[in-house]
């Protein structure tokens, strides 16, 4: 039975802790170790007899691109798989496979992506569910609630209003409270699946210090995360998957970005610039003067030509993606002049702004871009579904199928055939049939927000390639990016936005990612 | 150049003016917002009605109002717990036209007239039925809609086809029943004759206590909310789908029974083809009351404010000059309103963070 005197070890300072984990050979500090785990699902060899150790007070990070077995490793510990082969070890105890609730009684919590919170509950509920529910009593004591999530808060040093219903604070508020949750339960392994993906970037600076505030005190920590740049600022271990096999095992000082992305794939990509030419003299595609929306942007003037890349780089906040919500007809400016091929544009909603030519592929492409249980090619058809009604306005599966299979060519998107669900794809292969959904409106002017945000890097590079492709037949694309790499590499500008306004603008030789991240520094 | 800069201008009117309902209508995120706003309705419709015809302001009237709305309010607050978990029962009035109908039999055959008797077996039944109800819908994750229609079926086939079931006149009642029916709790002198306040209010009391406690301090309750808000993640954290769903609907289930007893001794008939038909109608009153249809939200005042207005529509559309034929229309109007306003509220939250699930 849990009590709330268990929470009460975390709290000892670090070096006060007792060891945990099993004393006597030689692995006194070792955690959690498998042997030879194996899972084959139709068709793939998901994990290959993985070896692993994790040990205590140890950050580990579980790097492979999408497909490589690291979520069927991590559902193995979490219980929810069961290994066809290999074993289990915790604190020197072997098993087969693990339940759920085995798994989580052991200390080991998962915080996935979508963090499993409660929208509905208050922070305080959230945080002290765990407590509420596995306790032999029924009925609840709030102020013993407030003690629980007040007690996991100080010791992640954080701070939320205990009271305010957790679906109404913003994403970081919520990551923090699922943090916190797993605390509760004595934990002595966390596994977060990609949490930074969806924090905007001064949430994640306070995410790593948490992270290191709970080493510090002897927990062991399973990071993942496609941000590289992220996990050499908190790794104590890497661990490369590739196709379900195990690639090695190195120390921090043995990689590089570019050698981490080489053991990831195992292609060799070479991170130079590629920026193109593009006709200077050509009249402006778009042109913005002035704009305003309050409390959000001001003074935002700039001009878009046919075939150039422009980039928007910025905390989140500073306005980047509210302008490009302005442009797609979904935030309404207050003041100021937008003019599209020559013509006055002010778009009051999505549709207006894609008749006009503008695509906008937003950073969510789970909550908006996707029908994720339809097949890709109903996905990819279901911008342009007035072109491919037939007679009567209904729909035609063979003008869908062409529609489909044409861009799921085109954009090389890795799939048997455009029958299958839109949720059977990695996630690189799901930005790229986003990206092929709204290339089949023909835009001029296409807006990326964040396009490859939890994307491995293989997928990542080919997103790219088409992207410098558009701009080559002539389009524009507005690129809002928070991988200053990626900005740098790809645009021919970069606007670096501060507190509503475009701040500075770096081209040609200045446009470095030195330049953008000391610029972004200023910033904060 | 003059008339780009008017069209300006009037864009950013527009804006003010969105901006101006925004704040007009999201002061006070959160249910309790739309309980005021509900509170001022109720307010506002009886001050109505008081101008129409003064009387209507007196202890009479608030009993009246109190023993109309007492039973059905009772089941409401059953509804409430299925719909907070994120489901749906429209089973209740079927599930409480057999208990009562099984209980008032079992009483006069037993012979033990008896009120707490028939309450027993009454909510005995209820919370079986509501358990098969909340067993099928674990079992075979059924979509909880379906499995409660179903059920509705099948609790009319049986009271028809299996116990041939006529009405029981008043008449053959149980005595208890008919005095439960007519008993007041205290009287005071109202001009010529007495105004009482009948003793529903005692188990309307005891489901509204019994409700607001099981949904907030325990354990059990919370997990429901929790199921509501977010399914996948209450299964990650091990929550036992099946114990909460055989508790909810079980609970639902009984208030169900406490209810057929209180309608039956109301209308001193027992009648197997009454009630059924009239789910929406409470469902309609749970809604306004500020529950979701996916879960998570909902509170017993919401409950209590909700059914007031239905009560009230009932009651007092004759007295400002219209038929009762515009009870539903006003009930849906309600509906309309209260739904599109949470739903504004939830979209401008989301606004201002980016989110355009909802547009």
């Amino acid at each position: 039975m849990r009590t709330s005197e268990n929470i009460g070890t975390h709290v000892a300072p670090a070096g006060v802790r007792p060891a945990i984990g099993f004393v006597g050979e030689n692995h006194i500090m070792e955690l959690l170790r498998l042997e030879g785990l194996s899972k084959r699902y139709i068709g793939t060899q998901a994990l290959d007899a993985v070896d692993m150790t994790i040990e205590a007070g140890q950050v580990l990070c579980l790097a492979g691109a999408n497909g490589s077995g690291k979520s069927t490793l991590i559902k193995c510990v979490a219980g929810g798989e069961t290994p066809d082969s290999g074993k289990i070890i915790w604190q020197g105890q072997a098993y087969d496979s693990l339940t759920p609730s085995q798994s989580m009684a052991l200390g080991i919590e998962i915080i996935y992506q979508d963090l499993s919170i409660f929208p509905d509950l208050t922070v305080a509920e959230n945080i002290a569910f765990h407590v509420v529910q596995s306790r032999h009593r029924s009925w609840v004591d709030l102020r013993e609630v407030d003690r629980i999530a007040t007690k996991a808060l100080h010791e992640l040093g954080a701070d939320l209003p205990l009271h305010a219903r957790l679906g109404d604070l913003p994403i970081g508020a919520r990551q923090t409270a699922a943090i916190a949750r797993a605390l509760t339960q004595d934990c002595r392994l966390l596994v977060m699946d990609e949490p930074t993906t969806a924090l905007p970037s001064r949430d994640v600076a306070q995410l790593l210090s948490m992270v290191h505030r709970l080493k510090s005190k002897g927990m062991a920590i399973v990071f993942i995360s496609h941000k590289l740049d992220e996990l050499f600022e908190i790794a104590d271990r890497f661990y490369v998957l590739r196709d379900g096999r195990k690639v090695g095992d190195y120390a921090p000082a043995e990689l590089t970005t570019t050698r981490l992305s080489y053991l990831m794939t195992g292609v060799e990509f070479k991170g130079e610039k590629t920026q193109q030419e593009f006709e200077q003299i050509a009249t402006p595609l778009l042109v913005v003067e002035d704009l305003r929306r309050r409390d959000q942007y001001h003074d935002v003037s700039f001009s878009l030509r046919p075939g150039e890349i422009i980039g928007f780089a910025g905390l989140t906040g500073s306005g980047r993606t509210e302008l490009a919500l302005t442009l797609f007809g979904l935030n309404p400016a207050d003041a100021g002049k937008i003019t599209l091929a020559g013509r006055p544009h002010s778009p009051r909603s999505p549709r207006e702004a894609i008749t006009n030519g503008i695509a906008l592929v937003s950073e969510d492409r789970h909550g908006q871009g996707l029908f994720a249980r339809k097949a890709i090619m109903t996905n990819i058809a279901s911008s342009v579904f007035e072109r491919s009604a037939g007679r009567f306005g209904l729909l035609s599966q063979a003008s869908e199928r062409t529609i489909g299979d044409t861009w799921i060519d085109k954009v090389r998107v890795k799939t048997p055939s455009g029958e299958e669900p839109v949720q059977s794809l990695s996630g690189g292969n799901q930005q790229k049939v986003v990206l092929a959904k709204w290339l089949a409106t023909d835009p001029k002017i296409l807006i990326l927000d964040n396009p490859t945000v939890g994307i491995d890097v293989g997928s990542k590079m080919e997103i790219h390639d088409i992207v410098r492709q558009l701009a080559r037949q002539g389009r524009g694309v507005i690129m809002i990016s928070d991988d200053l790499e990626e900005l740098v590499m790809s645009c021919n500008r970069v606007f670096l936005m501060q507190t509503g306004t475009l701040a500075a603008e770096f081209h040609g030789e200045t446009l470095t990612v030195e330049n953008l991240s000391s610029g972004l520094r200023q910033t904060s | 150049m003059k008339p780009q800069d008017t069209g300006k201008k009037v864009e950013a009117g527009g804006a003010t003016q969105t901006r101006l309902l925004a704040r007009l209508l999201g002061r006070g995120v959160g249910s309790q917002g739309g309980l005021s706003l509900l509170a001022f309705l109720i307010v506002v419709y009886v001050v109505m009605v008081a101008l129409r015809s003064p009387d209507f302001l007196s202890l009479a009237s608030l009993f009246d109002l109190i023993r109309s709305g007492a039973a059905w309010t009772v089941v409401a607050l059953g509804v409430l717990v299925v719909m907070v978990s994120g489901g749906i029962d429209v089973s209740f009035l079927a599930n409480a036209i057999l208990s009562a109908y099984v209980a008032t039999v079992i009483t006069k055959w037993t012979g033990l007239d008896s009120l707490a008797f028939a309450l027993i077996v009454a909510m005995t039944i209820g919370a079986l039925v509501g358990a098969i109800n909340g067993l099928i819908i674990s079992l075979f994750s059924l979509p909880t809609l379906i499995t409660t229609l179903a059920m509705q079926g099948v609790i009319q086939g049986v009271l028809m086809v299996f116990l041939g079931a006529g009405p029981i006149t008043a008449g053959h009642m149980p005595k208890s029943l008919r005095y439960f029916g007519t008993d007041v709790l205290f009287e005071f002198p109202d001009g010529p004759g007495f105004v009482g306040l009948s003793v529903f209010v005692v188990p309307l009391v005891f489901a509204v206590v019994a409700t607001w406690y099981l949904l907030n301090r325990t354990a059990i309750g919370r997990a429901t909310y929790a199921i509501g808000s977010n399914r996948l993640a209450a299964i990650r954290c091990g929550v036992n789908l099946l114990k909460i769903n055989l508790v909810i609907y079980a609970y639902a289930g009984a208030l169900a029974g406490l209810m057929g007893v209180m309608m039956v001794s109301d209308i001193r008939l027992v009648d197997p083809v009454t009630l059924v038909g009239n789910e929406l109608l409470v469902l309609a009153a749970v809604v306004i009351g500020g529950a979701k249809l996916s879960g998570g939200a909902g509170s017993v005042s919401g409950v209590l404010l909700g059914m007031t207005l239905v009560t009230l529509l009932n009651n007092t559309l004759v007295t400002i000059g219209l038929s009762a034929s515009w009870n539903k229309f006003f009930i849906g109007c309600a509906l309309v309103l209260i739904a599109s306003i949470s739903h504004y509220r939830a979209k401008m939250r989301n606004l201002r963070q980016l989110n355009f699930d909802n547009i």
